[in-house]
């Protein structure tokens, strides 16, 4: 494109008319010290908490501690350039962030601006990062699901749009595998997503962003990144910053969704600024706030009643637990703030179940309103049913000879242990997954040996991708009636009798 | 910069000790005071020396405050400055209590930068200017800094009025970069 040059001096005008003079007046303090992304100020008398402060160098902070002579700020970048003397203005803002479609497929700081080389974003609206959750009046129950297109999730442990689920686990269980999946799985649905990188490798995040685009999952995706490397500040606030990102969706009677990886780490950087800001530890040396951390963030999650648009905003927080205990204190607070958790289990990775998730204490405490009827209606007992193997299974290890109900109950639990084996990045359609969990439910899977479990499966996909597409789509629409329950066995029979003849 | 915080507590401490009516003498100790200190550099420093007795410090301030208006409370204070090993704080602490005498009186001392020199007429209207935004009367000092290209900017202890065509440019210079 050839640039005019009168249209270049016009717009030079038109800035300089429109630019207006500014006699800048600014509350000022000085620094008296400055280190590990704490400055100490004197002055900034009126100054609000949380109020965004300006270093020089364009540098940003935020007021926190309001002492008796001083004021204790986090510094948002590099504080090396700061000096003790240095002068510090007040903006009398609360922090804030750029919101909206701009942002979808870039990858962004704590602050919204671009880290990912695609140039400026340029958005036209900005949220506080930091705002209050939405009262009662203002939310209705969930009555949407969230697809996640893991047949193990989406049939026992349901999501719905506005629900809060924690994924915890230890490291290498399939944490972020499941919230990836998640995102991938909105590809064809009217869900935005914002993944929010806490103290993460950078190499870490590179790879999910090349994973997304490589699954078209960036178009509806924003990543709010604060790597490990960067000052505690912008980890402690690049939750918030991602949640406002999502709340603007939600306001416009939109649906996101919002992963937050890992709150365990987000935890850790709070726990480095109250430290430095010398507030009091408190056990395993948290401040005494931290459960107010995450529960003001968490609760920023919601369903928006009809009247103000019916948006949703779901929130998948990570904790990653060590040595799997769950009664450390992080764990506990986040599974006391969510709608329920998916725990992963570090043995049944290793044993080759994957999504490694024990269903017997995974749950998901309000999302089964929302749960599609035909999934609700054929998933019936899984749970149940799997919960009851565990056990037995346990049991006749010790090789006592079993009666014919307890080697049935057997063999059907290994059955849906296999068709909850799912790849990685390999998200499921609902009707697919209706599907295999009706076959074993009903029994067809009994009838072939447990490792030709995989093959029917994959011939039962082939046969409805090929042979029943407008099937597929009507089975999830509405209820499950005799009809289709009816053509369901039919194919069920066609599949399964490739296998037995 | 931690003696400013110090500055302040002993300044808030001593000023109680004042009526309204004994400020404007009060005032008066203090330039004299700070004007002492800035002529005589050796002074604070000899004030300030652990190797000096505390006596001659004292004995030597006494002589300086038989002058004073309020000479009891002024070797009060030195008194409590030597026993805390805090007399090296002594001008912050005397400019710490002019300022907040000062806002007591609504006043408020303010160094205006400017580019050029500017006439009387000119001073005047920007003193009401200035005056106004900060809603205090003002006590002004000027100091010529070419590097501000134009305009003006007011510094006080608390307050700083940017109006400078440097700081303006460089308003300019991001929103365009923003905008492109």
């Amino acid at each position: 494109m050839i640039i005019q040059p009168d249209e270049i001096s016009s717009l030079i005008r038109d800035r300089i008319n429109n630019f207006k003079f500014d006699n800048g007046v600014a509350e000022t303090g000085k620094v008296i010290q400055v280190g590990d992304g704490i400055a100490r100020i004197y002055g900034l008398d009126n100054v609000m908490s949380m109020e965004m402060i300006l270093f020089p160098g364009d540098i940003y902070g935020m007021a926190l501690n309001l002492e008796e002579g001083n004021v204790g700020a986090i510094i948002f970048g590099d504080g090396t350039a700061i000096k003790e003397g240095d002068l510090v203005k007040r903006t009398g803002k609360i922090l804030q962030v750029p919101v909206g479609e701009a942002l979808l497929g870039r990858v962004v700081n704590t602050l919204g601006k671009a880290i990912d080389g695609k140039g400026e974003i340029n958005a036209t609206e900005f949220r506080n990062m930091e705002s209050k959750a939405l009262g009662v009046i203002d939310r209705q129950p969930v009555v949407e699901p969230v697809q996640t297109g893991i047949k193990a999730i989406d049939a026992m442990i349901p999501i719905g749009r506005g629900q809060r689920e924690l994924i915890i686990g230890d490291r290498q269980t399939g944490k972020t595998a499941i919230a990836i999946d998640t995102i991938i799985n909105q590809k064809n649905s009217d869900m935005y997503c914002i993944y929010v990188a806490v103290g993460q490798k950078q190499s870490t995040v590179a790879r999910i962003v090349k994973t997304l685009e490589s699954h078209g999952a960036m178009e509806y995706t924003t990543i709010v990144m604060a790597s490990a490397n960067e000052a505690p500040a912008l980890q402690y606030m690049a939750p918030y910053a991602g949640c406002a990102m999502g709340e603007y969706f939600m306001l416009k009677g939109q649906h996101a969704l919002i992963i937050y990886d890992d709150l365990s780490k987000h935890a850790v950087a709070y726990r480095e600024i109250s430290l430095l800001l010398r507030r009091p530890p408190g056990r395993e040396a948290y401040p005494g706030d931290v459960f107010y951390l995450h529960s003001r963030l968490l609760e920023r999650a919601s369903k928006l009643n009809d009247e103000l648009g019916g948006g949703s905003l779901t929130a998948l927080p990570i904790i990653e637990t060590k040595a799997e205990d769950v009664s450390a204190y992080i764990p506990t607070n986040v599974i006391s703030i969510t709608d329920g958790q998916i725990y992963l289990s570090s043995r049944l990775f290793h044993s080759g179940i994957r999504p490694a998730i024990n269903a017997g204490i995974s749950v998901s405490r309000v999302g089964g309103a929302a749960q599609i009827k035909a999934v609700k209606k054929v998933v019936g007992q899984l749970k149940f049913a799997l919960a009851q193997y565990d056990e037995l299974a346990a049991f006749s290890k010790f090789g006592s000879d079993l009666d014919k109900t307890t080697l049935a109950q057997l063999r059907r639990g290994e059955r849906i242990v296999e068709i909850l084996k799912q790849g990685q990045y390999q998200p499921l359609d609902v009707h697919k997954e209706v599907m295999i969990v009706f076959m074993a439910n009903e029994g067809y899977l009994d009838r072939v040996p447990k490792e030709q479990v995989a093959e029917v499966e994959e011939e039962l996909y082939v046969t409805l991708d090929t042979e029943y597409k407008e099937f597929g789509q009507e089975l999830i629409k509405g209820d499950l009636t005799d009809e289709k329950r009816e053509q369901m066995k039919k194919i069920c029979e066609q599949v399964i009798g490739k296998f037995t003849k | 910069m931690k003696k400013y915080m110090i500055a302040d507590r002993y300044a808030k401490g001593m000023i109680a000790l004042f009526t309204l009516e004994e400020f404007s003498s009060l005032r008066v100790d203090i330039a004299f005071l700070l004007r002492d200190l800035k002529e005589n550099q050796d002074l604070l420093a000899f004030l300030a020396s652990p190797l000096i007795k505390t006596a001659d410090k004292m004995n030597l301030f006494k002589e300086i405050s038989a002058t004073l208006h309020h000479e009891d409370r002024w070797n009060h204070l030195m008194d409590l400055l030597i026993q805390k090993n805090r007399e090296a704080f002594l001008d912050v602490i005397l400019e710490e209590i002019d300022r907040l005498l000062l806002e007591q009186l609504n006043l408020c001392k303010v160094n205006i930068r400017v580019a050029h020199e500017m006439s009387d007429t000119l001073k005047e209207e920007l003193e009401t200017k200035v005056s106004s935004i900060l809603n205090q009367t003002i006590l002004t000092t000027y100091t010529l800094d070419p590097t501000i290209i134009g305009g003006f900017i007011a510094e006080t202890s608390s307050q700083i009025i940017d109006a400078s065509m440097k700081n303006n440019i460089e308003r300019f210079t991001a929103n365009s970069q923003l905008n492109s």
